[in-house]
């Protein structure tokens, strides 16, 4: 299942990875990272349809499109990707991310588990 | 005889002149004496009255309207020296006052940056320190997997060349995220620990790259429907020069975070519309 993650912290790759790595190797789980707002919109508007992305995990707090916005233009081309909003600042967004659409909230820092869980479960209704 | 009583008279007018200027109560009238009751009067003291000239003689009816107008004349220019020298006390009293002020209002500036700074600070500081957690708790799984790794008969080598690799790595990443919570630790302290007003050779861009970070955040940290894009484009040719760094930081951070008010303000009053064009 491809998985979208986008935030401005590179090093978030190398933790996903390192993190999902025996999902990875088992091929459960492909990840494709992007490091803002802009350039997933881009990606994600390229790729063939139906959408080959299942999940998209984006920051809010991005410099240019922020995640709030990436969710809003994802939504509005009609994607059936599942999108979660990941933010350091609570639950300050919570309510906007809902109302725009988000299929989950987290907050930083990240509980992993969760994250596998929610990838995991889109694996089984696959 | 009567000019050293005028003479005594005008030492007292000295002395009560001086008591008028240290008080501050700089009034002053001329009385003549009056017979009231077959005894002579000589002057009713008022309540702004603050200093007395006597001209006594021993002859009665000794000075004419003449006479009188000479202490007449000295009190009145007494009193006009003493009024003077009220005001200008006065004017030193505010002016005292005035720089008070203005100290108390660059305290406050002051204040205003540093608690941008600690608001940003504290938000800045969150993501190396998730990252210094996340990847020691990676670490953590990585030396199970090798000892799980190493208890089999035939331990895979190239596994356990793989984990050793990745935990390098991640000892690598851990050491690069602490580095960067110590600098911002280290920008904090520096704007705390007060002015030494010492020019120093400063990387002006780096500079203002944090102050943009750091007012960033602490926008946002006050304000959280605070959202802004940010685009840079800095000279590189500027590169050190020598300035007071704290000083030049929060000139910085003032006038970023105005900006930053500003513009997130027109934002809203034109329902998000607002993109400033940057001239060239």
């Amino acid at each position: 299942m491809k998985t979208m993650v986008v935030d401005d912290e590179k090093d978030v790759e190398l933790r996903l990875r390192q993190y999902f790595r025996k999902e990875i190797k088992q091929k459960k789980i492909e990840f494709i990272f992007t490091f803002s707002g802009d350039n997933a919109l881009r990606q994600l508007r390229n790729m063939e349809k139906p959408p080959e992305i299942m999940v998209i995990f984006s920051d809010i707090n991005m410099q240019g499109m922020n995640g709030l916005e990436l969710l809003q233009t994802v939504k509005r081309d009609g994607s059936t990707s599942r999108v979660s909003m990941i933010t350091a600042y609570s639950d300050q967004y919570y309510e906007a991310a809902m109302a725009s659409g988000a299929d989950s909230f987290h907050t930083k820092p990240l509980d992993f588990s969760i994250l596998k869980q929610e990838l995991l479960k889109g694996e089984i209704s696959e | 005889m009567n000019r050293i009583l005028l003479f005594l008279s005008l030492l007292l007018l000295v002395s009560f002149a001086t008591y008028a200027a240290e008080t501050g109560k700089p009034f002053m009238t001329v009385y003549t004496s009056k017979e009231i009751n077959g005894h002579t009067q000589f002057w009713e003291m008022r309540q702004d009255d603050r200093g007395v000239i006597i001209v006594q003689s021993f002859k009665k009816n000794a000075y004419s309207d003449y006479h009188l107008n000479m202490p007449h004349n000295l009190a009145t220019y007494s009193a006009i020296a003493l009024e003077n020298a009220d005001a200008y006390r006065q004017l030193n009293e505010l002016l005292g006052y005035l720089k008070a002020t203005q100290e108390k209002l660059v305290t406050q500036s002051k204040l205003a940056a540093l608690g941008t700074l600690t608001a940003g600070m504290a938000h800045e500081i969150k993501n190396p320190l998730n990252f210094v957690n996340n990847f020691a708790e990676l670490s953590k799984d990585l030396v199970q997997e090798l000892e799980q790794e190493l208890a089999k008969a035939i331990p895979d080598k190239d596994a356990i060349i793989e984990i050793l690799h990745t935990l390098q790595q991640n000892d690598a990443k851990i050491n690069e995220h602490g580095r960067r919570a110590d600098s911002i630790v280290r920008s904090i302290l520096q704007h705390l620990r007060g002015n030494t007003g010492e020019c120093q050779l400063t990387d002006i861009n780096a500079m203002l790259e944090e102050d943009i970070n750091l007012a960033y955040h602490g926008m946002h940290a006050q304000d959280s429907s605070f959202n802004i894009k940010i685009e840079t484009d800095l000279d590189p040719a500027i590169g050190k020069l020598d300035v007071v760094p704290q000083d030049s930081s929060r000139v910085f951070l003032n006038i970023i975070s105005n900006a930053y008010y500003e513009a997130h303000r027109k934002n809203l009053e034109q329902n998000g519309n607002f993109s400033p064009k940057k001239l060239n």
